[in-house]
């Protein structure tokens, strides 16, 4: 009685969540929300040069650097000002709670925003193109090699009337070609093989030209397809 | 930017990360995780959370380096074939973070491995790391 | 609770023995923990025993700084041998008297035998770096640190470095088929050093430092240390902002045991319950964020009150969301743990009773699932926790179900705590005029709190300057993790995840494992997903 029952209720709320909104939200609408706590930014016009905010830092992300000189109670006076280090710091916010001038404000944005990202510059070679048309060549090679062993081991097609003959055995009617010829695995290896081209057409270059070609190919395959079953259908 | 693009190619479409914790808090590793979850929902971009270096085309790099990890974190990357980037993900793999003058940390992740991205925060966010995503795979 | 330390009992070295067996009769049966502290011309040390009525009592000794050794508590109290061991690495006693001797507890193996430990006071960090920095490499050798290999054993390491979650540990289990036979433990890959940083440190950024001991229950870190400061003060914080800690406190109770019933799902196999537990978690983390700013370290809590002020509409808004997350979660686990899959997978695995329980110190929900009522909220209560009806869950079995039971019933306790608390707030500023930034007066205290995973204890010294003089941490993992080693014996290796997990340890970590079949002398690696296959099996 307890299975039924859990076997219901899981049933039940499968239904309910299938017809419920999801709960994955679109792409990055919150990273910005108005409750971060945010990224510490600098106004230098109030800042005292006092430099509290650097001793009270938790992970000593601020350093004094000189910054020009300001008039501080009728003084006209050489002062640092902090310089934020945003790789170390760990956005507490302490910095804008003690600063006693108020020229720290936590501005309401995300680290990554912020920050542009730091890159090492990696040399582009051609390695890459030609590693890909390599594994293509092999791939395109292989198929041809299954298609051919296949059709030396495989019985070899449909015997001719002449088949019955003494002496003569069964010979090709049509283009040596279709001494090979077996229906599925023949079809089989051509949609792989348009499957190859395309995919790796696709990824070296996708624009609107190979998308084009794409379904050119594809056309292609069908005429083909076609004119195999009309040629079966013809035979019989 | 760019040059990240091109060194990964197409594989930039379905990312398979590895993620490596050098000894931090786990705030970090449980946004990463969160990441995954039905809120955020990295899975539908492809990415996906592997087991072993060897399939992996990201490294994803939390905590502060400690002593104990720095060898285990070399011999990692030297396992993911190439190409390869790192991401040091939180504020403790940038830099060392908070515990920068504790005795068993070396620092951030980049004193051990080369590192082609920093995202800050204690802990960032996991749309930061959605939002990482989009700029890889979509361009700048 | 937290207290000033008032009176310590100073007792001989000799005599420690047999003053501990006095007091364990006495009823002060529980060992919360054992601190070392470098007064300069000698070493103190303080066992703090508490019984189970909210009691506390600290026993002290000295130990000339030449001659440091003393007798071992392990024959009484089996659970403090890792206590002791971190001792022994940190600040060079040694405990004679214990049957097991092995090398490094806590700090890096390749930590010269030689040098000198890292907490005494005559020992810079810098010089600790120093000798760290020449050590060629920290590799660790696997199978033949605590189980040496023999033609009779069969020794799978289960290795520092796990693809997936959380922190690194290492297990080394030595299997007959496929049922451990022995299981040894080794810790420290995560140790940083922040006892020793605590030390240079003034009080206001050591709470920034001390609350990323760990991300998932920061809260509870940081209002531990402030309790102890308080209480070193003499201050006491208005009664709005310890409504509003405890607030905070019990948010972060539910979003730590979902966290943790999402990770047992997806260690037994059930990867849907570990989705939608962490989907409906997200409206805690979301919560948290308005109240505080960020999602994880909040950095809530500071001396004298908290860092913001919560307003009227934002207290009906967490009312209105942990309601909804009430029926939601109740909904959702009434139909997952009610399963037969779950309870066949959970149901009588790593069962441990209460004797072994008491014997190793272990506290938190894993001592409540044998039978025993031992919470520091109801025993020695804290902040707002006397103002609130709620009940504490027990069970009897101690095996995996039960651990999930009682979490479960904890965080629908929580949501009960947080309705309760949000109808009675008094009104008042919770900010202080200004941060803390003086010194604090000289002498000790501790403060005691439930955290998510247990009774979490700090011990602060002060000595009238800016900084502390020795921060100590004692955290409930470390209590707990004595009894996976002992409870794994006899289960299978397919339980293995499933066991570790089950204590919520704040290190969870199992790396691929080697199965070295020592006959043959072959290897085969298996990685950790297989052994989730063969749990679904």
């Amino acid at each position: 009685m307890n299975k039924l029952r859990a076997r219901l209720e899981i049933i039940t709320s499968a239904f309910r969540n299938i017809l419920s909104t999801p709960i994955t939200q679109p792409l990055a609408t919150s990273l910005h929300n108005q409750q971060v706590r945010g990224i510490p930014m600098l106004d230098s016009e109030k800042c005292l040069g006092c430099s509290l905010c650097a001793r009270s830092c938790p992970p000593g992300a601020i350093t004094m650097v000189p910054g020009g000189k300001k008039v501080i109670a009728g003084k006209e006076v050489q002062r640092n000002i902090p310089s934020f280090n945003y790789y170390q710091c760990i956005y507490c916010g302490l910095c804008a709670d003690v600063c006693p001038g108020k020229a720290i404000t936590m501005v309401k944005k995300q680290p990554v925003e912020i920050i542009s990202l730091s890159l090492v510059a990696i040399p582009i070679t051609d390695i890459e193109a030609l590693k890909v048309l390599f594994a293509f060549v092999s791939l395109l090679f292989l198929n041809f090699l299954i298609y051919w062993i296949s059709g030396k081991i495989a019985p070899k097609g449909k015997h001719s009337s002449k088949a019955e003959e003494p002496f003569t055995g069964g010979v090709a009617t049509k283009l040596p070609v279709y001494r090979y010829h077996i229906d599925e695995l023949y079809i089989f290896i051509v949609l792989f093989t348009m499957l190859e081209v395309a995919s790796f057409i696709l990824i070296l270059e996708s624009s609107l030209s190979s998308t084009f070609f794409l379904s050119l190919l594809f056309l292609a395959y069908l005429l083909i397809l076609t004119l195999n079953l009309l040629h079966r259908g013809v035979e019989e | 930017m760019t040059s990240i693009n091109s060194k990964l190619g197409f594989r930039k479409k379905s990312l398979w990360v590895y993620h490596f914790n050098s000894g931090g808090c786990n705030g970090c590793d449980i946004e990463f995780v969160a990441s995954l979850t039905p809120r955020f929902d990295l899975e539908r971009y492809g990415v996906q959370l592997v087991p072993s270096p060897r399939h992996a085309d990201v490294l994803v790099v939390t905590g502060p380096v400690t002593k104990n990890s720095e060898g285990a974190l070399k011999t990692i990357y030297d396992q993911i074939p190439e190409p390869k980037i790192v991401v040091a993900f939180g504020t403790c793999a940038c830099s060392g973070g908070v515990f920068n003058n504790c005795y068993n940390i070396l620092g951030g992740a980049d004193k051990v491995v080369p590192v082609d991205i920093k995202v800050p925060g204690c802990p960032p966010k996991p749309e930061a790391l959605v939002e990482l995503l989009k700029k890889l795979t979509l361009g700048d | 609770m937290s207290g000033k330390i008032q009176s310590k009992m100073f007792v001989e070295p000799g005599t420690i023995l047999d003053i501990l067996k006095k007091e364990v009769d006495n009823g002060f049966s529980h060992l919360v923990t054992v601190t070392a502290v470098d007064l300069k011309e000698s070493i103190e040390l303080i066992y703090h025993l508490s019984d189970l009525k909210g009691n506390i009592k600290h026993v002290s000794t000295r130990i000339p700084r030449d001659k440091p050794e003393i007798a071992t508590v392990t024959t009484l109290t089996p659970g403090a041998d890792f206590y002791e061991r971190e001792i022994t690495d940190l600040f060079g006693i040694s405990f004679y008297g214990k049957q097991t001797t092995t090398g490094r507890f806590i700090l890096p193996e390749c930590y010269p035998p030689g040098s000198p430990p890292p907490l005494l006071k005559n020992v810079d960090s810098n010089q600790v770096k120093d000798t760290l920095g020449k050590q060629e490499t920290c590799e660790f050798k696997a199978t033949t640190l605590h189980a040496p290999l023999s033609p009779e054993s069969v020794v799978v390491p289960v290795g520092p470095y796990h693809p997936a979650f959380k922190e690194p540990e290492y297990f080394s289990l030595v299997i007959d088929g496929e049922r451990i036979v022995k299981a040894f433990l080794r810790i420290g890959f995560v140790h940083r050093g922040i006892e020793k940083a605590a030390e240079t440190r003034s009080y206001l950024r050591d709470i920034f430092l001390l609350e990323r001991v760990c991300g998932i229950c920061s809260a509870s870190h940081s209002w531990c240390f402030v309790e102890a400061v308080e209480k070193l003060l003499g201050v006491e914080p208005p009664s709005r902002a310890t409504y509003l800690r405890t607030i905070v406190a019990e948010l972060e109770r539910i979003h730590s045991h979902s966290l943790w019933l999402g990770l047992v799902g997806y260690w037994i196999g059930f990867e849907s319950m570990f989705m939608w537990v962490w989907g409906i978690r997200e409206e805690i983390m979301n919560l948290m964020e308005e109240i505080s700013g960020n999602r994880v370290h909040k950095s809530f809590v500071t001396i004298g009150g908290v860092r913001r002020d919560v307003s009227d509409s934002l207290l009906r808004k967490i009312q209105e969301i942990t309601k909804e997350f009430g029926k939601q979660f109740e909904n959702l686990l009434d139909t997952l743990v009610s399963s037969e899959e779950v309870i066949e997978r959970t149901k009588g695995i790593g069962k441990y009773d209460i004797e072994v329980a008491r014997k190793f110190c272990t506290v938190g929900p894993v001592r409540r699932a044998a039978g025993e009522l031992f919470d520091v909220r109801k025993l020695e209560p804290y902040g707002a926790y006397t103002e609130v009806d709620f009940e504490v869950p027990t069970e009897e079995e101690g095996d995996v179900y039960s651990l999930i039971k009682i979490r479960v019933k904890e965080v629908l306790e929580s949501i009960n705590i947080i309705h309760q608390l949000i109808e009675k707030m008094p009104s008042g500023n919770p900010v202080p005029s200004r941060y803390f930034m003086g010194t604090v007066p000289e002498g000790e205290a501790y403060g005691r709190i439930e955290a998510p995973r247990g009774e979490l204890f700090y011990y602060v010294k002060a000595n009238n300057t800016h900084n502390p003089y020795r921060v100590k941490i004692r955290t409930p993992t470390l209590a707990n993790i004595q009894l996976v080693a002992n409870i794994l014996e006899g289960y299978s290796i397919s339980d293995f995840p499933v066991i570790v997990t089950s204590i919520d340890p704040c290190f969870s970590c199992m790396d691929r494992v080697t199965v070295i079949n020592s006959s043959t002398g072959e290897k085969t690696v298996l990685p950790v997903k297989l052994l989730k296959e063969k749990r679904r099996r």
